[in-house]
């Protein structure tokens, strides 16, 4: 049944048993036995140690004996929760109430994050995370992952994890209640796997290995639930499993990228197989070397299929001389023209790094979609830099449906640039990521200092 | 349902399941054993402290299609907490035990099948469960039984000791082997969550 | 967002690749005759 949505159902005592009082919770109150201070025990019923407010004593609630498990004297507000002890807040549709802070610390680096307590008498405990700026909600599973052997991996159900860290945690600082007997400076062997936006982790001491999963939370959820007020720490780089859109865009990209470059070769393919790269006119022409002539017409000729392109190749013996000619294609049924202009050159020579040589003795133009037809040219030649006057000749080779290449390569220009950007956000992303890992699969650059062993 | 009066204060004592055999007298806390249609008192049992269960007697759930009924509790500490172990009736006689501990929930149910022996058992270790599959073990404690309410299937006296051994198995599988000097017992079942047991008339708790 | 956005463009210079490459026409070249002008001269046959 639903309940009235603050902690779990909440539903009438039908038993026949003696009315229980309502109201706030029993807490339980007892002196410090460090210190003598008064203790507050907000849940007699769950808690297993508590820490005194005053001197910071870890004091074990299991029996009346209230025995320090940590002497612990550090300076009364060293570390400030950002979310006070007794707070409640709605995650999830559900109640919880912060009741213990925790700072742990990694052994090797010093580095240190914080832990929350969360409880709900209904759901039991979990954790709120705070690393860096960036949060996550924790629950203890009772399933066992896989780890694969050999490799880098984990697996639970379906899900496969990556391994990001090894190493151990020491319990530095503590504040309000726990459902264990916490000793400060405590260790465990921990290792986290990432899957964004989980983490699935592990934590080793003598006795047992714990599996939990971490789900990564954006801090406005968090301060949303809590009503926290004062500033968030700045999420600093990209936690290790906060989940990057941009990465997942890549994802599907990549594989349309594909699909794409797929189409478009075979569609090349297909296309340059059907061409003609046929002959549709050859012939040679007449001209003198370094004048101008403007009275050459071509016989008429065909080009087959319905729309195709044209390539018009010049060949003139040039040598260090040129040979222009400035044209039209005509369509001899409709006078449609397509007006033209080429340049052939060719200059070569000697000189103190050896022989060089610029330009061809031929060049050639297309032009695009000519519908089928019967066609002519007209040609307006000029020639100039010739040494040698006598007459010459230069040959006009008209091609019909030739193979083109240059859309292929544009088109493939064109549906890369978003993939190349994409991926190139996308890796920054990861390796920002994976830049906080031992792990990282992406080469490191070496720092002088650097925040991991 | 069977009703028999306290022999110590006279008042109803109500048993859902044959099986039961043990009792808890709801008002004058006195500890009753039933032979047949005779209760005897054996002793009485001191209050709980500090009690944050939200289930209580009488409290329902579903576990997968099947219905049960809280008709006892038996709370056992070891070195490093404590849990609730309850007694579950179900409309077909099928009985069952509901263990809850920082809000994880399990059914189990009793199972016959070879077990190792303790000495055996440590946390890491497989251990086959005959046709429920393979098991890893989770923990060995020793455990004592504090408190008793309710209906229960065996003479559950205050400090009664055992040792109990968890194992987990695939998916959400879970075992227990309670290793007794008079007997042991292998109950097999799953944990579910508390959303899915859909629990009725559960216990009020104090500002949740 | 971002991939329904690529998905059409993919599709579209797919598309405009099939079109004009079928036709014979370069992307960037001159696909358009002109009409006689009438006025100018034309050495035609």
């Amino acid at each position: 049944m639903v309940g009235s949505g603050t902690g779990g159902p909440q539903l009438p005592n039908e038993s026949g048993e003696p009315d229980k009082p309502t109201g706030k919770p029993r807490v339980k109150s007892f002196s410090c036995t460090a210190c003598g201070a008064s203790v507050t025990l907000r849940y007699p019923g769950a808690s297993m140690s508590v820490v005194c407010d005053s001197c910071h004593s870890v004091i074990d609630v299991t029996d009346e004996n209230y025995t320090i498990l940590t002497k612990y004297y550090a300076k009364t507000g060293a570390y400030k929760p950002i979310i006070p002890l007794g707070t409640r807040g709605k995650l999830k549709d559900r109640t919880w109430e912060v009741i213990g802070y925790i700072v742990r610390s990694d052994v090797k680096s010093s580095y240190s994050w914080e832990e929350f307590l969360l409880f709900n008498p209904y759901y039991g405990y979990r954790w709120l995370v705070q690393d860096h700026g960036h949060w996550n909600f924790v629950r203890t599973i009772k399933e066992k992952p896989d780890e694969i052997a050999g490799t880098s991996w984990a697996q639970l159900g379906e899900k496969r994890y990556k391994v990001f860290n090894r190493g151990q945690a020491e319990v530095t600082y503590v504040l309000g209640e726990f459902y264990w007997r916490v000793v400060v400076g405590s260790r465990v062997y921990a290792t986290d796997y990432i899957c964004p936006p989980e983490m699935l982790s592990y934590e080793k001491d003598d006795n047992e290995v714990v599996w939990s999963i971490a789900e990564y939370v954006q801090a406005r959820v968090i301060a949303d639930a809590f009503k926290i007020t004062i500033p968030m720490q700045y999420a600093i780089g990209v936690g290790p499993n906060q989940p990057a859109p941009i990465t997942q865009s890549w994802q599907t990209i990549k594989l349309w990228w594909m699909v794409f470059l797929a189409v478009l070769t075979c569609a090349q393919i297909a296309l340059a197989g059907m061409c003609l790269n046929a002959t549709a006119f050859q012939s040679n022409y007449p001209f003198t070397p370094n004048t101008k002539a403007t009275d050459l017409t071509t016989q008429v000729f065909t080009l087959e299929k319905g729309s195709a392109n044209v390539k018009i190749v010049f060949e003139a013996p040039v040598d260090n001389s040129w040979f222009y000619v400035g044209g039209e294609l005509v369509n001899d049924t409709d006078g449609t023209s397509y007006p033209f202009e080429q340049t052939v050159e060719f200059y070569s020579g000697s000189d103190s790094d050896g022989y060089w040589s610029e330009g061809a003795k031929s060049s050639s133009l297309l032009i695009s979609a000519v519908p089928a037809g019967k066609y002519y040219l007209n040609l307006d030649t000029e020639s100039g830099d010739y040494k040698d006057l006598t007459p010459n000749s230069f040959t006009l080779t008209v091609q019909r449906d030739v193979t083109m290449y240059a859309n292929y390569f544009l088109c493939l220009f064109f549906v890369s640039v978003m993939p190349a950007f994409v991926w190139m956000m996308s890796r920054q992303t990861e390796v920002s990521r994976w830049s906080n890992s031992d792990f990282s699969p992406y080469p490191s650059i070496p720092t002088v200092s650097s925040s991991s062993s | 349902m069977i009703t028999l009066n306290c022999p110590s204060c006279g008042a109803s004592v109500n048993f859902v399941s044959k099986a039961s055999v043990f009792a808890v007298c709801s008002f004058c806390k006195s500890t009753l054993v039933r032979q047949d249609m005779d209760l005897s008192k054996v002793g009485t049992m001191s209050d709980l402290q500090d009690d944050l269960t939200p289930l209580q007697i009488g409290t329902t759930g579903m576990f997968g299609k099947e219905k049960f009924e809280l008709a006892g509790r038996l709370k056992v500490a070891y070195a490093d907490g404590f849990w609730n172990e309850w007694f579950t009736v179900f409309g077909n006689e099928k009985l069952g035990w509901l263990a809850e501990a920082q809000g994880f929930y399990a059914l189990c149910f009793p199972a016959q099948c070879e077990v190792p022996s303790k000495e055996t058992l440590r946390p890491g270790a497989y251990v086959e469960l005959g046709p429920a599959g393979t098991f890893q073990v989770e923990d060995v404690h020793d455990v004592r039984c504090l408190f008793s309410e309710g209906e229960l299937p065996l003479n559950a006296k205050q400090g009664r000791e055992s040792t109990s051994v968890d194992l987990t198995g695939d998916d959400r599988k879970m075992a227990t082997i309670e290793y007794a000097t008079d007997l042991t017992r292998l109950f097999v079942g799953e944990y579910q969550d508390f959303d899915e047991f859909h629990f009725q008339n559960l216990r009020h708790i104090d500002g949740w | 967002m971002a991939q329904k956005i690529y998905i059409a463009w993919g599709i579209l210079i797919c598309a405009l690749f099939l079109y004009n490459t079928a036709r014979g026409a370069e992307f960037f070249g001159s696909t358009t005759g002109s009409k006689p002008t009438g006025g100018a001269a034309h050495y035609h046959k």
